[in-house]
């Protein structure tokens, strides 16, 4: 929440104008994928960015990640100008990114291998944050043998295992089944709770980006930029219940009416373009 | 229990599957077979005796390990050259434009064809059979290790980038181990084009071992000795195949995904 970060330290996060184009087969042409985006992530800060498909709310993500460079604009990263990629990030995939022939625990201590942390160091680390996402027990499972929430756990252990001040979630419950996606939502609020992490979380689920964050951004397309901010002012510690009460559905409500705004639009710009 | 019990019992039923279609191809083979004289089609027992007596006075292996001179150094030159090839193909889109149409070319042509210019530059010396069997086998590896890179998940290099693995460890931690399936699969179907390669070179240039041997038997018209070295080759490039395929699923044992919480 807002108010528990100190205003004066730099935020975790923060980009001015930052714009992103990608070139198009016909010469000449291109995309405008991300225009102008102002984004401001405080210390401690959960933030989802939620949108349409093609709004760019990935690509603004890898930018924050360092993985892609904008175009235009700035990224601050704890009050240092950043180019690439950090320690003090952490990025969750939604397709689990894991390595097929490490089980759990390898996969866990991977971030901590590439930085030579030694091997019995660094597996005594992951076994601590497989516990931490409820993977006691499946040390030595391999990715294969478990199922995609709990490859998911393991993508989560992995990021937080490098200790990083911010995390970076890219749709990452995406790629699991309903059921499951709920579950892990409780678990995500827990393991907030207990790591108190910078996150930026992107999402194209409502219910979900409302029940996790302290912020939502809400994304448009062409070209991908911000419509609204919404701080969600939901009292914590948050759990299912949390789901039942009504200034929840007012908030996603309002959310949700800004995207429905978003996509009537589409076909209008479409048609004025051509 | 009682699933162990059918296990065994279907691997013994598939044994003595094996067993009588292999008794039924040699009773008729002996059936047909006729010993009388050198020059006409042996029968099994026939050709088995002469198997045995070219195995016991030495020659069969002598000319086996001559011959598997120029396997083991084209093999190894072909690995030490499309490993590297191909896996720097795999990660930057110029060298693949530069080496592809090559590489196309060597899997297409019919090598046999080639073996006249290979005499041409190394004449029938050892190097120009080493030529020959690298040239089988380059082709198919350098183009497996490239596919084998080019089909890395690129979430999981996203993933490294996001840790900052450097270069090397990128390499030897993600891309090397993904696309190891790929490599193995190249060089088990290498290896076999590999002793091919032997046998051509042999047959086409200069017979050495084996090539020597089967000229030896073919001129002299005994063909039950023949059909005995025919045997040992196939026996070879079988054991081989066999062998790298063993080796090759060691590899994989994590994409079988065999349960293992020891």
């Amino acid at each position: 929440m807002s108010l528990t970060s100190p205003e004066r330290s730099p935020p975790a996060i923060l980009a001015r104008g930052v714009a992103k184009t990608y070139g198009t087969p016909q010469p000449g042409r291109s995309l405008s994928v991300l225009e102008g985006i102002d984004f401001t992530l405080r210390v401690g800060e959960f933030v989802s960015i939620v949108g349409p498909s093609g709004c760019g709310k990935t690509t603004l993500l890898r930018i924050m990640a360092g993985l892609v460079h904008p175009d235009a604009g700035r990224l601050d990263v704890l009050g240092k100008a950043a180019d690439g990629p950090g320690p003090e990030r952490a990025m969750v995939f939604q397709s689990f990114a894991l390595l097929p022939w490490l089980n759990a625990r390898e996969n866990v201590a991977f971030g901590l291998e590439l930085r030579d942390v030694a091997r019995a160091k660094r597996l005594a680390v992951a076994d601590g944050y497989l516990r931490l996402v409820g993977l006691s027990g499946f040390e030595n499972a391999y990715p294969r043998q478990l199922s995609g929430g709990m490859q998911q756990r393991i993508g989560l252990a992995r990021a937080l295992a490098v200790d990083p001040a911010i995390l970076l979630m890219d749709e990452p419950l995406g790629a699991v089944d309903a059921l499951t996606r709920s579950w892990l939502q409780l678990d995500l609020l827990r393991i907030w709770d207990e790591t108190r992490k910078s996150v930026v979380f992107v999402t194209h689920d409502v219910g979900e980006a409302v029940l996790l964050s302290d912020r939502v951004v809400v994304m448009g397309t062409r070209p991908g930029r911000i419509l609204e901010e919404v701080t969600i002012d939901l009292p914590r510690p948050r759990n299912d219940a949390t789901r039942e009460l009504p200034r929840f559905h007012e908030l996603s409500t309002r959310i949700w009416h800004s995207l429905k705004e978003m996509v009537i639009e589409q076909p209008r710009i479409v048609a004025s373009a051509t | 229990m009682k699933r162990a019990e059918a296990h065994a019992s279907a691997r013994w039923r598939l044994a003595v599957a094996r067993g009588a279609s292999l008794l039924v191809v040699l009773g008729l083979w002996q059936y047909l077979g006729d010993d009388s004289e050198q020059i006409r089609f042996p029968s099994a027992l026939g050709t088995l005796r002469s198997l045995y007596r070219q195995l016991a006075d030495g020659s069969l292996v002598v000319a086996l390990a001559k011959s598997n001179e120029s396997l083991l150094l084209g093999y190894s030159l072909a690995l030490l050259v499309a490993l590297p090839a191909g896996v720097v193909a795999g990660l930057s889109n110029r060298t693949r434009r530069a080496i592809d149409p090559f590489l196309t070319i060597m899997i297409a042509t019919p090598l046999i064809a080639v073996v006249p210019v290979v005499q041409a530059i190394f004449g029938l010396s050892l190097s120009a059979r080493v030529a020959i069997v690298f040239l089988f086998a380059v082709g198919i590896l350098a183009r497996n290790t490239m596919v084998g890179v080019m089909q890395v998940d690129p979430s999981l290099w996203e993933m490294g980038r996001s840790f900052r693995a450097p270069r090397l460890a990128m390499l030897r931690k993600i891309v090397f181990p993904s696309a190891l399936p790929a490599i193995m699969a190249g060089a088990r179907l290498a290896l076999g084009q590999a002793v091919s390669g032997m046998v051509v070179a042999e047959l086409t240039l200069v017979g050495f071992g084996i090539g020597s041997a089967i000229e030896h038997a073919d001129t002299t018209f005994r063909t039950a000795d023949l059909i005995a070295i025919v045997l040992v080759v196939m026996a070879e490039g079988v054991l081989l195949s066999w062998g790298a395929g063993v080796l090759q699923r060691k590899f994989e044992q994590w994409r079988i995904g065999e349960p293992d919480f020891a």
